[in-house]
């Protein structure tokens, strides 16, 4: 006989608590047939064919103990159930420990205790792992670690929330102040909240795992919108009295528009990055080089930077005819926003296509046609360690101008980028004696003068300049396709200036230009060269308004 | 320093467009296509609109006095006084 044939076997494994209390009339009863059954199984188990139906039964009755401790806080089969895992496969009691462990350390939880962090540490460790033991699904892993996120958060105000403040900032100092006043109490309502659910966490450290993650997500979530209220009241009441007739919508409302704003941003966020991805398909079919790692090297290509910038800039649209009234108002406030959310998606398209076709089109084009002259790529503006605040691109240009007047023919390979000591000092300098000249302790020519001189460092002296062209078709007319030519483009607009190394050597055939910002570029031909290097401006560099190349010889 | 010399224009004219610049202007083409949204231009009234229900000026002042209005140098004393 094997246990399947045990009386009460197939019911203990398959019914509810509630639903065997009432089969066998009252808990003691069950807790005798539970006990009988679990000795009988525990007697043949040596024998067992089936020890997956045995584990199954200890399942039960694991749960059965939980039910009963969540009930009356009595744990009538914790004798058995010792005696039974004892009788486990390997692989089982490890995971039994681990549940265990993960059960301790959450009723043991301090929050004042200096081993807190450690605790949390080894809590979010233990979950993974119950989690790839096949002991939590995928949304009960993550109510564990969003509940364990605010615990470590100590309850801080949220993203959207904090969103929200600032927009309501914006509309009134008077809240403003009252947010800031109240920065101590509201400080005293996180701790608070985090008390709770570290507390609701000991109290169903008992229960079984599922039900555990469910609970912890429904008051986890009740905290949050707990805490929100709490924090809105707090700096309302700063600046206003109580029961104030204004106050109660106003915080109602408050209430609506931190979901209201998430559920934005999680319908922009996933729109934006679609059009990224459609756009990146459609440029990768044009060229062989792999163009998102390629992209990474440049912070303003990326969709790093630009699909969070749209989406403050999307949200400055969608909160933009918001102001009080619609805040003190249930019926405006319903009105605005059934306004704004009417045909959203195709607003939020037209926003990304109208931006994309300003900041990105001709430089996505360009990068993804010349993808393959770009030697070396580097910028200036990724490069944290060896860039200055405002870029050091004319010292970098002198540098290596310096470098390919002694050695024309360095391969691109063997070209640093990025700056020098000394370059970083001399730009240091220079920007010091403009700063000077912008308050009017020296004059601007004399500033001017100073940074023209900062090629001597390098034993270097002007030796030729072409007058200012206004476009970059203009300047290219003083390249030759038969004279060679190794110097720097200057380039400026109103926000400030860029340098950028050019390089024609027709019998090494050496078409090359080096810019801080793209990295190396080396083109086949002359003429390939000259409309890529022109395009190139043009793409790259619109707002620039003169260009101008100078040549420099050794002193 | 050394007396520098002007640079001379060298060529006239913008030499014939190589293959890669003629996949440039008919990349920038697709991506004009790809990006020409029609249905809703992004800078429509659409987006920029205010309240569209007239508030009664007791509700306005009411407001007002309740949590002052927009920044300006004129509501600053006007926030002091809830404060």
């Amino acid at each position: 006989m094997t246990i399947k044939g045990i009386k009460d076997f197939e019911l203990i494994r398959s019914l509810s608590l509630d639903t065997l209390n009432k089969m066998f009339n009252k808990p003691e009863q069950t807790v005798e047939r539970v006990r009988t059954v679990a000795n009988e199984a525990l007697k043949r188990l040596p024998n067992a064919s089936d020890s997956g139906l045995f584990l199954s039964f200890y399942d039960s009755v694991v749960k059965l103990d939980q039910e009963f401790f969540a009930r009356n806080k009595t744990h009538p089969f914790a004798d058995l159930i010792q005696r039974m895992s004892a009788q486990l496969p390997p692989e089982i009691k490890a995971k039994i420990r681990k549940e265990q462990r993960f059960r301790e350390k959450l009723a043991s939880l301090d929050l004042n205790s200096p081993d807190f962090n450690r605790d949390m540490q080894e809590l979010k460790s233990l979950l993974t792992d119950l989690s790839k033991l096949g002991m939590l699904s995928p949304n009960e892993t993550k109510n564990y670690e969003n509940c364990f996120r605010s615990i470590q958060n100590r309850f801080k105000t949220g993203v959207m929330e904090s969103r929200a403040n600032e927009i309501v900032s914006k509309m009134s100092p008077a809240f403003k102040k009252g947010l800031d006043n109240a920065h101590t109490l509201i400080r005293g309502i996180d701790t608070e909240l985090t008390s709770q659910m570290v507390r609701s966490l000991k109290e169903c450290s008992e229960h079984p795992l599922s039900e555990m993650a469910a609970a912890i997500e429904k008051k986890h979530s009740n905290l949050l919108q707990h805490g929100v209220q709490r924090r809105v009241e707090c700096a309302i009441s700063q600046i206003v009295p109580q029961n104030n007739t204004f106050n109660k919508t106003f915080i109602q409302n408050f209430l609506r528009l931190v979901p209201i704003l998430d559920t934005f941003h999680t319908t922009a966020r996933p729109l934006f990055e679609d059009r990224w991805a459609k756009t990146l398909e459609v440029l990768q079919t044009q060229t062989e080089v792999p163009l998102d790692p390629l992209f990474t090297h440049y912070p303003n290509l990326s969709k790093e930077e630009f699909i969070p910038e749209l989406c403050a800039m999307a949200e400055l649209k969608y909160t933009r005819g918001l102001t009080l009234d619609v805040l003190c108002s249930p019926a405006l406030f319903e009105e605005y926003f059934k306004r704004t959310n009417h045909a959203l998606s195709e607003k939020l398209g037209a926003l990304y296509d109208a931006n994309y076709k300003k900041h990105m089109l001709d430089p996505h084009a360009w990068f993804t046609s010349y993808a393959d002259s770009i030697k070396k790529p580097y910028s200036q503006a990724a490069d944290i360690h060896l860039n200055l605040e405002d870029g050091t691109c004319f010292q970098n240009s002198l540098d290596r101008l310096s470098l390919l007047l002694k050695t024309p023919n360095l391969k691109a390979e063997n070209i640093r980028m990025g700056s020098t000591q000394e370059g970083r000092a001399t730009q240091a300098r220079v920007k010091y004696t403009y700063s000077n000249a912008k308050v009017g302790l020296i004059s601007i020519e004399k500033a001017t003068e100073l940074q023209a001189k900062s090629c001597e460092r390098l034993g270097l002296t002007l030796s030729g300049e072409t007058p200012a062209c206004t476009t970059p078709k203009e300047l290219i007319k003083f390249l030759s396709p038969k004279k060679d030519f190794l110097g720097i483009l200057t380039l400026a607009s109103p926000e400030g200036a860029h340098a950028i190394d050019v390089q024609i050597d027709h019998k090494r055939k050496i078409f090359r230009f080096i810019d801080d910002n793209t990295g190396i570029v080396e083109m086949d031909n002359y003429e390939s060269f000259v409309t890529g290097f022109k395009t190139y401006l043009e793409s790259l560099y619109p707002e620039f308004l003169a260009f101008k190349f100078e040549t420099f010889n050794r002193a | 320093m050394a007396s520098k010399i002007s640079l001379e224009q060298c060529s006239s004219s913008t030499p014939t467009p190589s293959p890669k610049h003629q996949k440039f202007l008919d990349l920038k083409n697709q991506l004009n296509a790809l990006h020409a949204t029609k249905e809703a231009p992004a800078d429509t009234d659409e987006w920029d609109w205010n309240a569209t229900t007239p508030v009664t000026p007791k509700h306005k002042a009411c407001i007002v006095e309740f949590f002052g209005q927009k920044q300006s140098p004129k509501t600053e004393a006007e926030d002091d006084s809830f404060l």
